[in-house]
């Protein structure tokens, strides 16, 4: 008989069921894996986003990388670009959005504006050229990549465990939630860091494939609101609705995941030291919440600011930290920006080479690319910038030893990404 | 010929028309899930990706499980043995030696890695499962009340279902499960459909009701037209109907995809009973060499269905007596009896038969009526 035929069998293969519905290769990945929702439809998980803009400042490129090696055929897959002339406040949106069949075949519409029409792009989408929207605004492409992300997941993981072994022994907690490692706990977490398995840092994702939803539209059918675009990504489950009358787009259904930066969820919302049920809960509820409760995360993110500044050994140095104000209030500056999770891109300038710009020059430091795309693209170090940002207040200076991806992807060739 | 005799279609019948005046609805609203051929290919994706890292184990297990895949099951177990003895390795051991029913052996390793620091939530359910498997569901069944009151979830509820099913209180079972179905969040459809499939199983063998067992089947495989087990047991009822060709078209499919033997004895028994001699006794024959190989892999897992085969198709009982008997052995289950009785009788042991009655409660008729269905006349 069939092993799983009979009620006995049945029992003892459903708790191994249970602990592989749950699995997870304890990726510290980007968004990879995230929660018990999407680990368990991989086609669910958004693994990273990027978005920066093409060359000639004529087009804005968007990259949304799923953990799965095939798009589901009952969600929905979201671009939602918003706008405005200045950092931190948008005035419009605009989106894209995706579905597939069993085949995987893409079908994608842009949503329609006073001044702008609704676009529509169907078929087999997996060919190197992609395909281009009726109205020509945009092209698009949909199949199996290299995964862009690189990061020394064991390492990182051993760097935390470092950290957790201290907070249990001798280390204290200051009033702000960051912890006073002394100098050669400090060091050992650092160093813990750019190793794996005590040798050369690996990057975990090496070879990894991802199935990339790939888009590069007409920037000015976007930049409804101003020259400064603010993007985020979205899965919904496929909806009872159906499409809009009007227009034919669909409606979206019940919002399931949603990212943005690198790390945001994985690492701020969740923090690394904290059970897995309360953080899990945590992003789950991040990853539903509706557009006006991102706010409600900053204290979450503010909570677990302060273990990313301790790592040197030194609280209150971190980008953004206020050492003066009470503790309550010394990460919040920070949070706030972050809690807004969208990826700031200066569609003004075609010229795209480093990550966070748009922040930086919004906030006046002093190390910041004037007239720089910002954005996100395939290529940037965005780990190991925004670690040492949480640490250090600098680019540079804490990594995890992996400082690019073990293939080289486009930042101006359709469809980018590297071929897996 | 029908495989099942008149009585026996005179009870399904009049447990149906009970359950129709009972008036339970089991027709659960259907969720939106990932098509089953996507979350396969994304499965054996993440196997690939994964390689031989520790956790790929669980991931070969979904495939054996819902897919009849043993040589993955087999790669599973040899990964897991090789592993040094950490808490999560111990469990992923004991995952991996229950689903090859070595239950000794696992509940040894749930102790250890309890032991090791391991997390309660995920050894309870696991011990659980063992428990109830080797005829521990009373036993059991108090903590699990408990569990569910303190940590209502999948787990736990799916854990007490599976303990009620198992005690006969059938009706509490269904509601557990049918709970566990709406509080579920996921789009990927294996764990939709792994309910479905016990509680088609649960109305199968303890509540000896086929057209309900039927609904959620088919239930199972809305959501994985690919879960193999489904199929089977499907097909089983279609020709105890008297609806060969669906039948045979459906073991057809199953084989397309897995050397299942299970699939390969009922299709030959269907094809000598549809004019196709040579056919389905080839196809016995291939059960026969199929289930031999298995046996000597893991003869734990497969002595009780090897059992019946032998009882059956393979029509020799006193090879059915010994994997009874050593399936008796490993789970002191009311079926095992049950099975272990069948055996005795067909081999000439009506003593040893009158034995196991007398000494073991009366829900032991309720799974001799099962086998009684599913064994070849």
């Amino acid at each position: 008989m069939n092993l799983y035929r009979h009620a006995a069998s049945y029992l003892l293969s459903f708790a191994a069921g249970i602990a592989s519905l749950f699995f997870v290769v304890t990726a510290l990945a980007s968004d990879h894996l995230d929660t018990p929702t999407v680990i368990k439809d991989p086609a669910a998980d958004i693994g990273d986003l990027y978005t920066w803009m093409s060359p000639d400042g004529k087009r804005l490129n968007l990259v949304m990388d799923i953990v799965a090696h095939k798009f589901s055929d009952r969600l929905q897959y979201v671009f939602h670009i918003d706008s405005g002339s200045r950092f931190g406040t948008t005035s419009a949106s605009a989106i894209v959005i995706c579905t597939f069949d069993v085949a995987n075949n893409v079908e994608c519409w842009t949503d329609k504006a006073d001044h702008v029409r609704t676009d529509h792009a169907r078929g087999n989408a997996n060919v190197e050229a992609g395909i281009e929207s009726d109205a020509h605004s945009f092209t698009v492409f949909a199949g199996l990549r290299d995964d862009p992300f690189f990061n020394n997941v064991k390492g990182t993981r051993a760097a935390y465990d470092v950290a957790k072994a201290a907070l249990q022994h001798e280390a204290s907690v200051d009033g702000a939630g960051c912890p006073r490692f002394d100098t050669s706990t400090s060091h050992t977490i650092l160093d813990t860091w750019r190793h794996t398995n005590g040798g050369p840092a690996s990057n975990f994702l090496a070879g990894w494939k991802t199935s990339a939803l790939v888009v590069s539209i007409d920037v000015d059918t976007v930049a409804r609101g101003g020259k400064l675009l603010a993007v985020w990504g979205s899965v919904h489950r496929m909806p009872r609705a159906g499409k809009s009358k009007r227009t034919g787009v669909p409606a979206f259904g019940e919002q399931i995941e949603r990212t943005a930066r690198p790390l945001i969820k994985n690492a701020l919302v969740g923090s690394p030291l904290a059970p897995e049920a309360i953080s899990d809960r945590r992003k789950e509820a991040y990853n539903r919440v509706s557009r006006s409760g991102w706010p409600a995360f900053t204290r979450d993110i503010a909570a677990t600011l302060g273990l990313y500044d301790s790592f040197d050994g030194e609280c209150g140095n971190q980008w953004l930290a206020n050492g003066h104000a009470a503790p309550a209030q010394r990460y919040k500056p920070l949070a706030v920006l972050l809690a807004d999770d969208r990826i700031w891109v200066n569609s003004a300038s075609g010229v795209c080479t480093q990550f966070l710009a748009v922040e930086f020059n919004a906030l006046h430091r002093s190390d910041a690319v004037s007239d720089d795309c910002g954005g996100r693209t395939p290529n940037y170090d965005a780990n190991n910038i925004f670690r040492s940002l949480l640490t250090l207040d600098r680019m540079n200076g804490v990594d995890d030893g992996v400082l690019h991806d073990d293939q080289q992807h486009s930042t101006s060739t359709f469809p980018f990404l590297a071929k897996p | 010929m029908n495989r099942l005799g008149s009585s026996l279609i005179g009870i399904v019948i009049s447990l149906s028309l009970q359950a129709s005046a009972i008036g339970e609805g089991h027709a659960d609203t259907i969720r939106e899930t990932t098509a089953g051929v996507i979350a396969i290919a994304n499965l054996d994706a993440q196997i690939a990706q994964v390689g031989n890292l520790p956790g790929v184990e669980d991931l070969l297990l979904a495939r054996a499980r819902y897919l009849a895949d043993y040589d993955a099951l087999e790669r599973a177990s040899t990964l897991t043995e090789q592993q040094p003895a950490s808490a999560k390795a111990l469990l992923q051991r004991a995952r991996t030696r229950a689903a090859l029913h070595r239950f000794s052996d696992a509940l040894h390793d749930v102790e250890a890695a309890e032991a090791e620091g391991a997390d309660r939530g995920q050894t309870v359910p696991l011990r659980a499962s063992i428990l109830i498997a080797t005829g521990n569901a009373a036993k059991i069944r108090p903590s699990l009340e408990a569990e569910v009151k303190q940590h209502p979830g999948l787990a736990s509820r799916t854990m007490l279902a599976a303990a009620y099913a198992m005690l006969g209180r059938l009706r509490e079972a269904d509601q557990l499960y049918a709970t566990a179905l709406a509080n579920l969040h996921t789009t990927l459809p294996f764990p939709y459909a792994w309910i479905c499939f016990a509680r088609g199983l649960m109305w199968a063998e303890q509540g000896q009701d086929l057209t309900r067992a039927e609904g959620f089947y088919q239930q199972a495989l809305h959501y994985l037209p690919e879960f193999a087990a489904a199929n089977i047991n499907l097909a089983e009822i279609e020709a105890a109907r008297g609806e060969t060709q669906s039948a045979i078209d459906r073991l057809t499919g199953v084989l397309k995809a897995t050397d299942e033997p299970e699939a390969y004895a009922l299709l030959g028994s269907l094809h000598l009973r549809s004019g196709l001699p040579e056919q389905g006794r080839q196809e016995i024959d291939h059960a026969r060499q199929r289930f031999d190989l298995l046996l000597i892999h893991a003869p734990l897992a497969f002595a009780d269905h090897a059992a019946e085969f032998y009882l059956g198709q393979g029509r020799d009982a006193e090879r059915a007596w010994e994997l009874a008997l050593q399936n008796l052995h490993n789970r002191e289950t009311d079926r095992s009896v049950a099975l272990a009785v069948k055996a005795a009788q067909a081999s000439g042991r009506q003593n040893e038969a009158d034995t196991l009655l007398r000494t073991h409660g009366p829900s032991v008729g309720l799974y001799l009526q099962s086998l009684e269905r599913t064994l070849p006349q």
